[in-house]
Parts: structure tokens; C-alpha cells; sequence
């Protein structure tokens, strides 16, 4: 749980506890005592300016690096990064095409929402396979989606937390790190 | 309006039929049905299955009596047409197709060819066809699209049921899709695609490729000019830029489908103006519909850069200049915005983490991915100017400094970064409102000068 607390700090940049808590599938009542040791250990602090949060130290950053390497974790095959590479750039698409016509949603829209939706899916689910708390990401895309469907404009593209495009860079972001991949131009930007 | 209405509409209009009972009963698709119809504008014969009767039936099982008023449509229909409806021969099938009173485009179900079997048999395909239709109102996407776009679940389909014609059915035949006037710039003159022996669906399914509609006005002028009078009819009765559906079966030109064009901003103000200049719509009219954008005071521009001043290019991620000083993490953003001091985030590629910095910016400049970037699609989100993909930018994060173009500039430096030209310059770039070209600007004043003319005078 401290590996994965510190790794949802890292992707967030500046995150609060519950934020992190949901993002690990931790409930937040057990995150905090975790939380309050990381920046015992000096691996992250609380900003206390405008943007207030947890945030990764240079130390933790570092800490976090070796731990991935070092549990030597399960990872899924290549085909399955492949497959995020691939899908990856089909959203991104859509997120473009979305912002062009909002909130003019289309049929086409919706079926390629879908299609991306089930593809993704089955990639988080590989990931989790190998490695269970990467399951939070398929129940947060979830939730974005349906509010998506249910009428929020916002739950696909918006900066509010938990949007789709939000959920799916910090499970981007998880991904690369966990691969121990450099971004590189294949990866998407 | 009467407090019982017939479940059926039928077009053209048969002897003493009541006139058309409007769009909230008869979707937006069978309203403009009959209006070509009473202009005299070739449309095949059908009938509109009400929205009222539509809302009795949309669990999708008809009764005993809309079957039976159905039967007696399409038994007239037969007559119409001198066909027959479930016989072999000259067969009679028909198009089943959705109506809403708002535009639900390629929400809900569309079923082409029914009644290709004998007998019964095609009623109980055509039975099945209607209630697919209605029952597509409660489909998941129709549903997302109405919560999305706020319009009432309750109004419910109507559905037209028209005698088919064929775009494949040999000779010269097609179907195509035009604008009144051009959707992009408002320029008037007919405006489209042709796509010679296929039907509707095979227009949008981007699987062959359409021809322009001049290639129709070369190869048929004859046809060509049948579109261009329906063209001046449906635009002088709806006083509006049209779309229009249509189809060419064996030389034999039909229009399946009118609405009001979907423009762009710009062609908005040109049809306005020229509208009004025609006497189509007055001047108040024209001025109520082009209402000044939201967004116009806040997209800027920097001016035109000389060569020598542009540090580098990149890709337009999102609009708008801005100018600031350069910070290269969250923790430099912060503390030059604590200052007061306007920044420009600049990143290899943005990350979730860099989206509370983000934030804080005036401006985001990425040296890695295009338009379709994370960091891209968060600017558009924020509504901050963003420039990606500056390849050329090179970022040292050891000595906190950016290079590029021969110019070295430590983090804290300003810079001017216009998203839309996709430039970045060194220093300040004075930014002003884009108001669009010097002919939209002109267009702008008319109207707003007929707005002021029309609230003075009535």
C-alpha cells in the first residue's frame, strides 16, 4: 500500500488525501496514517500555499523509481502497451473532436465513446491481472463514463477531478512508470 | 390546436385533409415533408406517424387501430404510386425513418427497402420497422444525447413512412447532400456532394468518396438547375440557409430531407446580412441572429512576427496569445504567480501532475505531441492559449534554462506565445482582440448598427 500511495502522489503532482485514497482503492481513514509516514520519511510534503495537497519530494520521486524497479513487479506483455499506444491516440482524437462540437454530441461520437471505452477496459484489466490496484482505474473510467451518459458535459474533457481525459492521463502516466518507459514519440504526448 | 388529432398525416395532401399540424406533432423530418410538398417540390408520397401517436407507442407494440391506420396509408400509398405493397410485380416498399421535433442526427433508426415480403408478411415487417423506430427513442445514445444537449425525454418521435426511392437502381441515379449557401463561409451558390448510384447511408459511412456538386452541374445542368430553383423555393419559405437531402432515381430528381444549415460563426454573419439584403428577413431579424460571441474579447492574437524575432513553432494546441515568464515546473509557476507575475508553463509533455501548474498559467508551451496532446486538450479545457510540439525548443532542467534558434533564455524570461499561428517569441509581444478578418469586422458593424436601428424603431 505505501508503494501505491506514493505512486498516485507522484501522478497527481498535488492530490489531498481522499484523492489519493480513491485513486488506490485505499479507504482514506487508513491512507492518512500511510501518508503521514511518507512525509515522516521525507518522500512527500503538504503544500500549505495556493494549491494545498501532497506532493512527491525529489527524494520520493527517486524512492519510487527504485521501488518499481526493485519489487520487479508483474507486468503484462508488450502487446498489451500496444494496445494502449493504439487506443491512446484514438481518444485523444475523440477528446479533439468532442471539444470541436460540444456539446453537439453525436451518434458517432457516442459508438466511438464505446468502442475506446471497451478497449481500454481491456487493457486496465491486463494491468490489474498482473498488478490489482491498477482495478481502480476501470471503476473510476466507469464512473466518468456514466456520468458522461448521464448529462455531464464536463465528465469527458472537463479539469474537474475524475473527468475521463483526467482519469485516463494519470492511468497513462501509471503505465509508463510502471513499464519503466521514458515517454517516448510512440507513447503519445 | 384540436384536442384530438388523426395518429396519421399523410403527404401530399388528399383531398380535404386538414393543413399540417406543425412541427410538434410531426418531428422536424415530416414537417419539412409537407412543406416541399405544398411548394410543389418532388418528394415521394408517405405519411407522418404522429409524435402524439408515437408517445402512445413507445414501448414499441402498435394497437389494433394505428395498425389499422397504417394499413389504410399504405393502401393508398399503393394507389399513389401504382404499385402494390406485399405483391410480387411491381412492388411498393418504403422508407421507415425517425422525426423528432429537435434534430436528433443519426440518433435514432432508419430502415430503407421494407415490404419485400409477399403478402401479410411485409405489413408485419413494416409493423416491426415502426416500432423499432419508436423504441429507438429510449436507445442508451438517444438518451445520452438528450441529457447532453437538455431537450425533453418526453416529446417522443414521430416517424415518416415513404415510398423508397432508389439511388442504386440504375440509369443515372445517386443521392446526395447540399447547402443552400456555403456552410463555411456563407457565400451564396449551392454547395454539396453527389455520390452517383448510391443511397443515404452510404454517404456518411466515408467508405466511397462523394463527388463535389459541380461535378452533377457538368455532367446533368438539367438536374442541377432542378436543385437550384428547389434550392431559391425552400430558402424564401423558411427564410433560412437550408440542408437538403436528395436523391437521383433513374434521372429522376427527389428531396427526401430540408432543415436549416449548420454554418460556421463567420458564414452566420454573411447569410444574416445577404438574407436581409434579399428582403428574405429584415434587418432586426438578421441582427437577432447574430448575436456578438461570447468568446470575442478574450482570443487574442500577438502581431505578426518578422522571421528574426520568432524564437520557434509548433503546433496551434489551443488559441489565444499570451505572454509571461517562462516556468518550468509547478513550483516556479507557483512562485512567480504569488509575485503577481503572468507565466508561461513550458514541459517536454504534459503529465497529470503538471495540471495544477497548468492552471496557474497564462500560456502552455510543449515541446513534444500535437493537437490532440494531453496538454492540448487540458488548454482547450482551461480556455488557456497553448502552443505543443515545438520540436525545436530544446528544455534544460539542469540549468533551469530553454534553447532554441541560436537564443538561450533562463527560466523567469519572458515570453509571447500566440496558440492559433502556433509562435513563440522572446519578450513581449503586444496582444490584441482577433476580431477576424476586416470583412467580418464590417459585418459586424452593420448588424450591430441594425440592431440599434430596430430596437429605436420598435
Amino acid at each position: 500500500m505505501r508503494t501505491a500511495l506514493l505512486n498516485a502522489v507522484v501522478i497527481k503532482g498535488v492530490a489531498e488525501t481522499a484523492a489519493v485514497a480513491d485513486a488506490t482503492d485505499v479507504a482514506a481513514g487508513e491512507a492518512g496514517p500511510v501518508l503521514a509516514e511518507l512525509a515522516e520519511a521525507g518522500l512527500i510534503r503538504y503544500r500549505s500555499g495556493r494549491l494545498t495537497g501532497w506532493s512527491p519530494t525529489p527524494e520520493g520521486r527517486t524512492e519510487l523509481t527504485r521501488l518499481i524497479h526493485e519489487e520487479c513487479l508483474d507486468r503484462p506483455s508488450e502487446d498489451v502497451h500496444q494496445a494502449f499506444v493504439t487506443v491512446n491516440a484514438d481518444f485523444k482524437q475523440l477528446c479533439a473532436d468532442w471539444q470541436a462540437v460540444r456539446p453537439s454530441v453525436t451518434a458517432e461520437l457516442t459508438d466511438r465513446l464505446a468502442a475506446v471505452h471497451g478497449r481500454v477496459r481491456q487493457v486496465v484489466e491486463a494491468f490489474a491481472a498482473a498488478q490489482p490496484r491498477f482495478a481502480a482505474y476501470g471503476r473510476r473510467l466507469d464512473a466518468a463514463r456514466e456520468r458522461f451518459a448521464g448529462g455531464d458535459p464536463d465528465a469527458l474533457t472537463g479539469i474537474r477531478a475524475g473527468s475521463y481525459h483526467g482519469v485516463w492521463m494519470e492511468l497513462h502516466a501509471d503505465i509508463l512508470a510502471t513499464l519503466e518507459r521514458a515517454r517516448g514519440a510512440q507513447d503519445g504526448a | 390546436m384540436a384536442a384530438v388529432t388523426s395518429p396519421v398525416h399523410a403527404f401530399p395532401a388528399v383531398p380535404g385533409q386538414p393543413p399540417g399540424p406543425g412541427r410538434a406533432l410531426l418531428g422536424g423530418k415530416g414537417a419539412g415533408l409537407v412543406l416541399m410538398t405544398g411548394l410543389g417540390l418532388p418528394v415521394p408520397p408517405g405519411f407522418v406517424i404522429t409524435t402524439e401517436a408515437g408517445r402512445r407507442h413507445h414501448a414499441g407494440t402498435l394497437s389494433p387501430e394505428l395498425r389499422a391506420a397504417v394499413r389504410a396509408e399504405v393502401d393508398r400509398l399503393a394507389r399513389r404510386t401504382g404499385r402494390r405493397f406485399g405483391e410480387p410485380g411491381s412492388r411498393l416498399t418504403v422508407s421507415v425513418r425517425s422525426g423528432a421535433p429537435e434534430s436528433m442526427p443519426g440518433m435514432l433508426d432508419t430502415l430503407l427497402d421494407v415490404g419485400r415480403g409477399d403478402g401479410e408478411a411485409a405489413f408485419t415487417e413494416l409493423h416491426a420497422a415502426i416500432e423499432a423506430v419508436l423504441r429507438s427513442w429510449d436507445g442508451e445514445r438517444a438518451v445520452t444525447y438528450r441529457r447532453l444537449r437538455s431537450l425533453d425525454d418526453a416529446t417522443g418521435t414521430a416517424v415518416v413512412v415513404q415510398a423508397m426511392v432508389d439511388g442504386t437502381a440504375g440509369g443515372f441515379s445517386g443521392t446526395g447532400v447540399l447547402f443552400t449557401r456555403d456552410p463555411a463561409t456563407g457565400a451564396p451558390g449551392l454547395v454539396g456532394e453527389f455520390l452517383p448510384g448510391a443511397r443515404g447511408p452510404d454517404l456518411v459511412d466515408g467508405v466511397r468518396t462523394p463527388e463535389p456538386l459541380a461535378t452533377l452541374a457538368t455532367a446533368r445542368p438539367d438536374l442541377h438547375d432542378d436543385l437550384s430553383r428547389a434550392a431559391e423555393r425552400l430558402e424564401r419559405s423558411l427564410a433560412d440557409m437550408c440542408e437538403v437531402e436528395f436523391t437521383v432515381e433513374r434521372d429522376r430528381l427527389w428531396l427526401l430531407q430540408v432543415r436549416s444549415g449548420k454554418r460556421t460563426e463567420r458564414a452566420g454573419l454573411r447569410i444574416a446580412v445577404d438574407l436581409a439584403e434579399e428582403g428574405l428577413i429584415s434587418r432586426a431579424e438578421a441582427a437577432r441572429r447574430c448575436p456578438e460571441p461570447a468568446g470575442t474579447d478574450g482570443l487574442t492574437t500577438i502581431a505578426a512576427l518578422p522571421d528574426d524575432q520568432t524564437l520557434c513553432r509548433g503546433l496551434p494546441g489551443s488559441p489565444g496569445a499570451a505572454v509571461g515568464r517562462i516556468a518550468l515546473d509547478l513550483d516556479a509557476a507557483e512562485a512567480y504567480t504569488d509575485r503577481g507575475d503572468a507565466v508561461i508553463l513550458v514541459r517536454a509533455a504534459t503529465q497529470p501532475a503538471d495540471l495544477p501548474a497548468m492552471a496557474l498559467a497564462a500560456g502552455v508551451l510543449t515541446t513534444a505531441g500535437g493537437t490532440t496532446s494531453h496538454a492540448a486538450v487540458v488548454a482547450r479545457e482551461l480556455g488557456v492559449p497553448c502552443v505543443c510540439g515545438a520540436v525545436a525548443l530544446e528544455i534544460d532542467l539542469d540549468r533551469r534554462v530553454v534553447r532554441a534558434a541560436g537564443h538561450e533564455l533562463a527560466e523567469g524570461a519572458v515570453i509571447s506565445i500566440d496558440g492559433t499561428a502556433a509562435v513563440v517569441a522572446a519578450g513581449t509581444h503586444a496582444t490584441a482582440a482577433d476580431a477576424g478578418t476586416g470583412r467580418d469586422l464590417d459585418l459586424r458593424r452593420l448588424l450591430a448598427q441594425w440592431a440599434t436601428a430596430g430596437a429605436t424603431t420598435s
